[in-house]
């Protein structure tokens, strides 16, 4: 299996008012194609920024990033958006739907930016298989926090992408609701042979992933596949 | 209650007020605004009144028309005061060596002890009687800087006025009772000389159009009040008019009056659009504090609380506005009372006025809690609960009944302030009515496009969808942006329509019908010979009418006063009228009842009236109007009603009599002549030179006067109109920033998603633009009605669509709103995805 993500030398240095804080130094990591790996680490190791910058939302300061076979450190943003759009799926914690469209229109609109004609179509059969075909045209505010996770998981498949990330999907949810949104999430990556980044506090998912690893003050303390080592 | 409220609030604004800006700013202008237009109305009001002397240059003014006082009027009036001075004008035609030069002119001839009171200066120094007296074999002559300027005549050149000749010896500079004059005069320059040098110019012919004119000085001791009724007392045969400082101007004051009107509700409409700005600047503040007021209410504080902290807030912030807009605006006429004084040549007072200000703060404090009163009552009657999802937009609920009682006692309040503080009530009104019509018009159309945006069904184009969608989604601010841009255009459309009417008016419809010259005052005996001297060639180019003068004196056997029916019709009985008499209908004019009297009637005398005395009076065919003509009373029947072109430009008079109990009376004639233009100057000077007492009047002169005063009148408009500008896009500007936070986010996860900056951009300015151009196209319906309505119902003109003029400023004003509207969607995708994106 090739490398879908690899990052080599990844450092994120950021402006605050107390002068410049590193918050990833040095960073080397590499993900397979089709593999499932939990990234955890305490608040503030690093773990939503590396995220971003897999994700293209933020620029690294130094290294190189390789996602999908791109470069990302030196592209315009209109082509990360595009790098975003046909490879990339994100689930956040605060679920970001966009509140003034209805679950349908939500779950719709990656599809829409690709140009997909049959996009509320799609749309539709992603709802059924979260199993909210009964709430397309509520609004966010209409459902429940499992219900708007539940949209933002079909709205980061709907596009079938190459790579999942998933920062803490379950960190505002109650433990039923966590089990189930986490239940699908490794069954829809299952499924289509997506890979998942899953960054997470909870041992218990992160074990669910085939590699692990540990951010700890913007370094890479563990990085190891089979059983977690807490 | 009132004082935890007031330290939370203390609390609440160190947070900050970003966005208040919007909310400081749409009051403020609005407030200055209308400070400044009550502060310079009041300061020339308040200047006449102070100058009321220098103005009518004397205690008392008499006035008579035609002919001078008696020798015995006059010592009666030097017996009763301790000066008298008079003076002549009259309309005259200008002549100098270069004929092609020659212009219409108000000349003034005044006696040596000219003026009583006030003084004439002369550009770069000089004394009056100097300057205008004879020497070298020939009389001085001070004249209007105007007239140097369009090359009319030069200092020390040589004029003619009537058959005497003049030389220029200087520019009239200030003329300190120019604007007291009885007559009607202003529209043509001044030309000043000594009253003596009439002698031999044969300007002055008995039965001419001159104004005779005497300013009277009293004594220290001696009574305004007596001496007038000494003097109506003891002439109370004589048509006189009568004056003293009370109304020195009353020309000048209806126009500051009207003009008042006119800016206030320019100032009104600057305060109702930056009201709309007010209250997004409202919501947009308390969407930011959605989480404190659901916290607050959440641990046991009372709606009431809540609403108490954020209204002492905004009244915080309103007294911050108000007293920045009354600072500013009462400051400004200080910068602009030389162009008042320049444009209007009158005193100027200007102090600081606590009536006018006490209005301003009253205006700004009523908008503001009328605007500020609807957001918040919504934002605080929703649970808390729908408080906390606050990047869910449609959360609000509408406020109680109590609230909504408050707003419309206040929105009542504003009316009223309005229509009690306007110079003419009827405007006033008009306005209130007109603005209200239009909210609730843009308020309707705001919702028609949100219903009628839900039914498209467009998955073609994901851009047009998206940005159809945009329109009807909760939170939308499809209405507010609608209103906001609908009710600044209606206004602009309007003025817009009016100029380019008046423009219209001037250019082209005019000229096309009009003859080359007016001649007043052709005396009976001067009638063959001015027939020659005109030189048509063809019968019609020359139309000549008896030209009688006279006043309405019964109708239908009752006072005229008490017959008046009609509004504003009392002009009618404003002094003299001119009447006519012909055998014959004249041809411009069409007969809308009854039958013209036959060739050579003899009986009881006929009457031809206009439609608009008709309606004056409330007169039917047949009814009596008693007409008093060189002293004599003419009771005529109402024979046939007539509809006049006024506009044409041809002789028109509002009553005709039937030829024979006039053709006895003494009286002049007045006619029309058309001529090549190749002889307009020669037939101009050989008429000045054979017959000094006619008035020559060149209607191209006319019309260019005319048009230099139109477009005074359109510059002022649009003077006005551009505050009204800065507040609509102030409230635009408002609009988008109370819009940025939401389409912030919304980019940053579109973009998240894989939208490229230009998709976004796309979606947002096609919805802009939606919104725009629909707001816009009813602007363009209300904005034409309302330019009929004001040129029609207020101005009584004629009114005609101007297409081009409609287009233009449409597109104008909607490249403004999408630059503003284009810059915030710029500001919303420069936003870093992390700072939305980060868990909470």
């Amino acid at each position: 299996m090739s490398n879908i993500v690899s990052i080599e030398g990844l450092w994120l240095t950021l402006d605050s008012q107390a002068g410049p804080v590193d918050i990833l130094r040095g960073i080397d990591l590499e993900i397979l194609s089709g593999e499932s790996v939990s990234i955890t680490g305490p608040s503030g190791a690093g773990k939503t920024s590396l995220m971003m910058i897999v994700g293209g939302l933020e620029r690294p300061t130094g290294g190189t990033v390789h996602v999908a076979g791109q470069l990302l450190n030196d592209q315009d943003e209109d082509t990360l958006a595009r790098y975003r759009r046909d490879n990339i799926g994100i689930v956040f914690q605060s679920f970001h739907l966009i509140p003034t469209m209805s679950a349908l229109e939500n779950v719709a609109i990656p599809l829409e930016l690709a140009g997909v004609p049959e996009a509320f179509d799609r749309a539709s059969v992603e709802l059924k298989t979260v199993g909210l075909e009964h709430r397309v045209d509520h609004y966010p505010g209409q459902l429940s926090g499992g219900e708007q996770q539940r949209v933002a998981l079909a709205r980061a498949m709907v596009t079938q992408p190459n790579l999942i990330l998933a920062d803490e999907p379950t960190g505002n949810l109650d433990g039923d609701n966590s089990v189930r949104i986490m239940e699908l999430l490794f069954d829809l990556c299952e499924i289509n042979k997506t890979t998942l980044v899953l960054i997470t506090h909870q041992l218990e998912l992160a074990e669910r992933c085939g590699r692990h690893v540990k951010l700890s003050d913007g370094v890479i303390t563990a990085n190891s596949a089979g059983e977690l080592i807490p | 209650m009132t004082r935890i409220a007031f330290r939370l609030a203390l609390r609440d604004i160190r947070q900050g007020h970003r966005g208040f800006w919007i909310f400081v700013s749409c009051l403020f202008v609005g407030v200055a605004a209308i400070t400044a237009v009550m502060t310079v109305t009041a300061a020339v009001l308040n200047g006449i009144a102070r100058d009321g002397q220098i103005v009518l240059g004397g205690d008392i003014s008499l006035g008579t028309q035609f002919r001078g006082m008696t020798d015995e009027q006059l010592e009666f009036l030097r017996q009763n005061s301790a000066e008298l001075t008079e003076f002549i004008e009259m309309r005259a035609l200008m002549r100098p060596s270069d004929i092609d030069k020659s212009t219409l002119v108000e000349l003034k001839a005044v006696q040596d002890n000219y003026p009583l009171y006030g003084s004439l200066d002369i550009r770069g120094g000089g004394v009056l009687q100097e300057a205008i007296d004879y020497r070298d074999g020939v009389w001085g002559a001070l004249v209007d800087p105007t007239l140097l300027q369009a090359g009319n005549a030069e200092l020390g050149s040589r004029i003619y006025l009537g058959n005497n000749q003049f030389e220029v010896t200087g520019v009239i500079e200030r003329e300190s009772d120019r604007i007291g004059s009885s007559g009607e005069f202003g529209f043509w320059p001044r030309v000043l000389v000594h009253y003596d040098a009439l002698e031999g110019s044969g300007l002055v012919v008995g039965g001419s159009r001159n104004f005779y004119e005497y300013r009277l000085r009293l004594n220290e001791t001696a009574s305004v009040a007596e001496v007038l009724e000494k003097i109506r007392s003891a002439f109370s045969e004589t048509v006189w008019t009568i004056r003293d400082t009370s109304g020195t101007a009353p020309n000048i004051q209806e126009l500051v009056e009207r003009l008042g009107v006119l800016l206030s509700l320019a100032g009104l409409t600057t305060l109702l659009v930056g009201g709309i700005g007010v209250s997004n600047a409202v919501r947009a503040y308390l969407d930011t504090r959605l989480t404190t007021i659901a916290i607050l209410k959440c641990i046991g504080g009372s709606r009431e609380l809540v609403f108490r902290m954020y209204l002492l807030q905004i009244l915080m912030l309103s007294g911050i506005a108000i007293v920045i807009g009354i600072a500013i605006g009462a400051l400004a006429p200080v910068f602009v009372s030389q162009v008042v004084q320049q444009i209007l040549a009158v005193p100027f007072d200007l102090r600081i006025d606590l009536f006018v200000m006490s209005i301003s703060a009253l205006y700004g404090l009523v908008t503001a809690l009328l605007f500020t009163l609807w957001p918040l009552a919504t934002a605080l009657n929703t649970s808390p609960g729908a408080l906390f999802r606050k990047t869910v937009a449609n959360i609000y609920q509408r406020p109680s009944w109590h609230y909504i009682v408050v707003c419309i006692a206040l929105a009542a309040t504003l009316a009223t302030i309005a229509i009690a503080t306007a110079f003419e009530k009827r405007f006033a009104i008009w306005f209130v009515i007109s603005a209200s019509i239009a909210w609730v018009v843009f308020r309707l159309i705001g919702s028609l496009i949100i219903a009628s945006a839900k039914m498209v069904q467009n998955r073609q184009s994901s851009v047009f969808r998206l940005a159809i969608a945009n329109l009807y989604r909760p939170g939308t601010s499809t209405s507010d942006i609608v209103l906001a841009i609908g009710l600044g255009l209606t206004v602009l459309i309007t003025i817009s329509m009016v100029s380019s009417n008046m423009n219209e008016q001037v250019n082209n419809l005019i000229p096309s019908r009009a003859p080359t010259f007016f001649f007043v005052d052709i005396q009976s005996s001067q009638f063959d010979e001015f027939v020659d001297a005109v030189g048509v060639e063809r019968e019609e180019d020359l139309e000549v009418m008896p030209f009688i003068r006279g006043r309405i004196t019964r109708i239908k056997g009752m006072d005229p006063h008490e017959a008046i029916v009609g509004e504003d019709s009392e002009w009618l009985l404003d002094g003299d009228r001119a009447f006519t008499y012909s055998d014959t209908p004249p041809e411009n004019a069409s007969i809308v009842s009854g039958e013209w009297w036959p060739e050579n009637y003899n009986g009881t005398p006929l009457l031809s009236v206009h439609t608009d005395v008709m309606e004056a009076f409330g007169l039917t065919l047949g009814d009596s109007i008693t007409l008093n003509i060189l002293g004599r009373d003419i009771t005529g029947e109402v024979a046939n009603v007539r509809e006049l072109e006024w506009q044409s430009m041809q002789l028109n008079f509002a009553i005709m009599l039937s030829p024979e109990p006039l053709q006895q009376v003494p009286h002049s004639y007045i006619a029309t002549a058309s001529i090549t233009t190749d002889d307009e100057f020669k037939v101009q000077n050989r008429i000045a030179s054979m017959f000094p007492n006619i008035t020559v009047v060149r209607v191209k002169d006319v019309l260019r006067r005319l048009g230099d005063y139109m477009v005074r009148i359109r510059d002022t408009a649009r003077g006005v109109s551009a505050i009204t500008i800065i507040a609509g896009i102030l409230v635009l500007a408002g609009v988008v920033v109370s819009e940025n936070r939401r389409r912030a986010y919304e980019s940053v996860l579109l973009k998240t998603l894989g939208a490229t900056k230009r998709y976004v951009f796309s979606v947002y300015s096609l919805e802009y633009l939606m919104q725009g151009a629909i707001s816009a196209a009813v602007a363009s319906v209300l904005g034409t009605l309302g330019s009929w309505a004001v040129l029609t119902v207020l101005m009584s003109w004629e009114w005609h669509f101007v297409p081009t003029s409609v287009l233009y400023t449409v597109l104008i004003s909607l490249a403004i709103s999408l630059t503003l509207g284009i810059l915030g969607i710029w500001n919303a995708l420069k936003h870093r995805p992390l700072i939305y994106l980060r868990n909470e």
